[in-house]
């Protein structure tokens, strides 16, 4: 059988990392400035989320949850392809991606 | 399961939903058939909006729960659907000019406005999430469709950093919900209203709000604004700065009109006030015409949240007539600048989008400067045009829930605005022309400016028209 | 003595942290690139330990198999490999701390002294068939939407390639 363990660790441990993995996340939009690491950052808020909407969903006994899960995935799947096709189309015609160097992405 | 009847219960859904596929479908083998394929995008608009009417007195659940349609989504999704029509009805002359007249374009706007539909009428979280990133993810990629031009890639990016950025606040704001109510379909966190005074519960709806917020463009999240309405192509701001906004507001003010706790309505009036001191204090010192544009559009945001903050009977009523107006004159005037900007040779920037380009329209375009005089006297709230009403309705809404203070100041913000509107007027009938040119306009742009320039004399004029015909949302 | 599941998730969690902060401190893009490997697997061993062992396989699947893949040649196609532009720069923000440890610190204290209502799992409970069930009867709907999500993420980045 997959599963061993018979009992759990609380859900308060899961929820703390989840928070800890979106702070990070929150530094890592803010402070950065290369494009890509950003949104390397968006993916560690994104991953908090998902750990936290499984945790709740494991311990309530409950798929609602886990599914959502599901959907993020997807979404984050399809944002990647965009999201990539973006830097590299705005790469193509200005062979940067710093946002120093960007003059509108500044905030 | 899915059953039949629930087809029967969304028609409109439907028809924007296959139409799309079909685009795509017809694109991908015939690559000349973009004319084809701009008319049956039109007729699936109109189609949508005619069946539509139908579903205002009627009160459905379907798709086993996740989405509802009754008087107030069919409000909403009525004006999105029209919004999506007018600018969709200019932007052929458009992307022709950019020489961008690919049918992704079509297709890419079925999709956002099948995406609006669905946040809309959403019963359920999860098709709130799925909805939004349906419509942010066309709207990233129409925002980037001027694949050359680098202000274009720029501002997609930043729209996509940011939308992305917010999207992780929405979900862990979901996640908080359904933690504390353990479901997430409406039916059930609206049940136990206990629950909505729960510290967990409010920072789950505040983080939720945030991402709607950021897409109303609400202080402190309008920061990418000005700056992606001035990079995108200019139909695409339209469609983003009214139908995008409709779509927002709408899912979210049922939302927080169900959950309607004053501990959110001093915060959302401050955020209100914030929002329109920026929005109109920041168009006063702006000389490109997209980005005055964009900061009233910001100022709009901040008066639609003084009538959602006021949290009453009259909210909903006034929220709505309001985006009517809203989408009327301010899609208005973007078409009129996406007809007088002039296609770029280099591959930078947009050119004849400043203000100084307008010296002088009155002579040379009385065709452009007219309309654009009215809608910019709507903007500004000057009766008797439906933005003077659509201001009343939402200031009196507030001064029934005793937002007296709010309501003043947005008075007040509301008269600085006319300044740069004014000052946009001025240049166009008193100063001596600052080139001959004559804009070309094709049909469909001046049709799409003659409807929403009649329905903003006819709104101004006989307000209770509206009312007359969204009756049963009203009751 | 803590039981065996305790000392995996610290592991885990440890794991996570520590390299999360690289992806997100590292000077060297490539060294993110990879640190967020490590935290995607953490995760997803982190499911496996929630039961969750459809999402942990999906996990390694989009997220290892899929998104960090295009990253990677996000990377190599806007970073000329051969000068040592590879290196990105900090922008040290005062505001950006604050307000994140402001999030943290709020949802740390709302979180850990709510009661939430804990169900007791169930014993070697497999989820994939239920999740399969579930998404092809009761989430038809989000499900087609998810994959019109998809549908026109590959029609943009096909429209953005195209040359004409």
């Amino acid at each position: 059988m997959i599963f061993i363990f018979s009992n759990m660790v609380s859900l308060d441990y899961f929820l703390t990392l989840s928070i800890i993995l979106f702070s990070i996340g929150v530094i890592g939009v803010l402070i950065r400035r290369n494009a890509i690491i950003i949104f390397m950052s968006i993916e560690l808020m994104l991953n908090s989320v998902n750990l936290s909407l499984i945790s709740f969903s494991s311990f309530m006994g409950d798929s609602q949850g886990q599914i959502l899960v599901f959907f993020v995935m997807a979404v984050a799947a399809a944002e990647a392809a965009v999201g990539l096709a973006i830097i590299i189309a705005l790469f193509r015609n200005k062979e940067t991606i710093n946002i120093d160097e960007i003059n509108i992405l500044k905030w | 399961m899915i059953k039949t009847i629930d087809f029967l219960n969304s028609i409109p859904l439907l028809i924007i939903s296959v139409s799309a596929v079909i685009t795509i479908l017809v694109g991908s083998f015939y690559k000349k058939s973009t004319k084809y394929v701009y008319a049956v995008t039109l007729i699936a608009l109109i189609a949508a909006i005619y069946y539509s009417f139908g579903y205002l007195d009627k009160e459905y659940l379907i798709y086993n729960n996740f989405l509802r349609v009754n008087n107030i989504t069919t409000l909403f999704s009525i004006i999105a659907l029209f919004a999506v029509l007018l600018s969709t009805l200019s932007a052929k002359a458009y992307i022709e000019k950019e020489e961008i007249n690919f049918i992704e374009f079509y297709s890419l706007v079925l999709f956002s406005t099948a995406g609006m539909l669905i946040m809309i009428q959403s019963y359920n979280l999860i098709t709130v999430f799925v909805g939004l990133e349906l419509m942010s993810i066309s709207f990233y990629i129409l925002t980037g469709f001027l694949r050359k031009r680098i202000k274009s890639n720029e501002s997609a990016l930043k729209y996509f950093l940011l939308g992305a950025f917010m999207t992780g606040f929405l979900l862990f704001g979901i996640s908080l919900i359904y933690g504390i109510t353990g479901s997430m379909s409406y039916a059930n966190i609206f049940q136990d209203t206990s629950v909505f005074k729960n510290p967990v519960f409010l920072i789950g709806s505040a983080l939720f709000m945030i991402g709607f917020f950021f897409k109303m463009g609400l202080f402190p999240f309008h920061l990418w604004v000005p700056d992606v309405y001035e990079g995108a192509p200019t139909t695409i701001t339209g469609l983003m700065s009214t139908a995008g906004k409709i779509a927002a507001v709408g899912t979210i003010t049922p939302f927080i009109v169900y959950t309607a706790s004053d501990n959110f309505r001093l915060i959302f009036s401050i955020i209100a006030l914030l929002t329109m001191l920026i929005g109109n204090v920041t168009a006063l010192a702006q000389s490109n015409i997209k980005r005055i544009l964009a900061f009233s559009s910001i100022a709009s945001a901040g008066y639609i949240l003084v009538g959602v903050a006021a949290m009453n009977d009259l909210s909903i009523k006034s929220v709505s007539f309001y985006l009517l107006a809203y989408t009327l004159m301010q899609l208005g005037a973007f078409i009129i600048v996406s007809l007088i900007e002039k296609p770029a040779e280099g591959i930078n920037e947009y050119r004849n989008v400043d203000i100084e380009d307008y010296k002088g329209l009155a002579r040379t375009n009385p065709q452009l400067a007219i309309p654009l005089t009215i809608f910019l006297f709507s903007l500004g709230g000057i009766p008797p045009l439906a933005g003077f009403w659509g201001k009343y309705y939402l200031f009196y809404a507030a001064i029934q829930s005793n937002l007296i203070w709010l309501s003043i100041s947005a008075i007040l913000f509301s008269v600085i605005s006319l300044y740069y509107y004014l000052k946009i007027v001025v240049y166009m009938w008193f100063n001596p022309p600052a080139n001959g040119d004559v804009y070309k306009i094709d049909s469909m742009p001046s049709l799409s400016i003659l409807i929403a320039a009649f329905l903003t004399f006819l709104f101004g004029i006989f307000p209770q028209y509206f009312f007359a015909l969204f009756k049963t949302p009203f009751k | 003595m803590p039981d065996i599941n305790t000392i995996l998730f610290y592991i885990f969690a440890f794991l996570i942290v520590s390299f999360s902060f690289i992806v997100v401190f590292a000077k060297n893009i490539i060294y993110s690139a990879v640190s967020l490997f490590v935290t995607l697997f953490g995760t997803a061993a982190l499911y496996i330990l929630l039961r969750a062992d459809f999402l942990a396989i999906t996990q390694v699947m989009v997220y290892i198999g899929g998104i960090l893949i295009l990253l990677i040649f996000g990377i190599m196609m806007t970073t000329r490999i051969t000068d040592s532009e590879i290196k990105t720069t900090n922008l040290s923000s005062v505001p950006a701390v604050f307000v994140s440890a402001g999030v943290f610190v709020i949802l740390i204290i709302v979180l850990l002294t709510t009661k939430w209502n804990i169900n007791p799992p169930v014993e070697n409970d497999v989820t994939v068939n239920r999740i399969g069930n579930l998404l092809l009867t009761t989430y038809l709907l989000p499900f087609e939407i998810a994959s019109v999500v998809l549908l026109i993420a590959l029609m943009g980045a096909a429209m953005y390639a195209r040359k004409k």
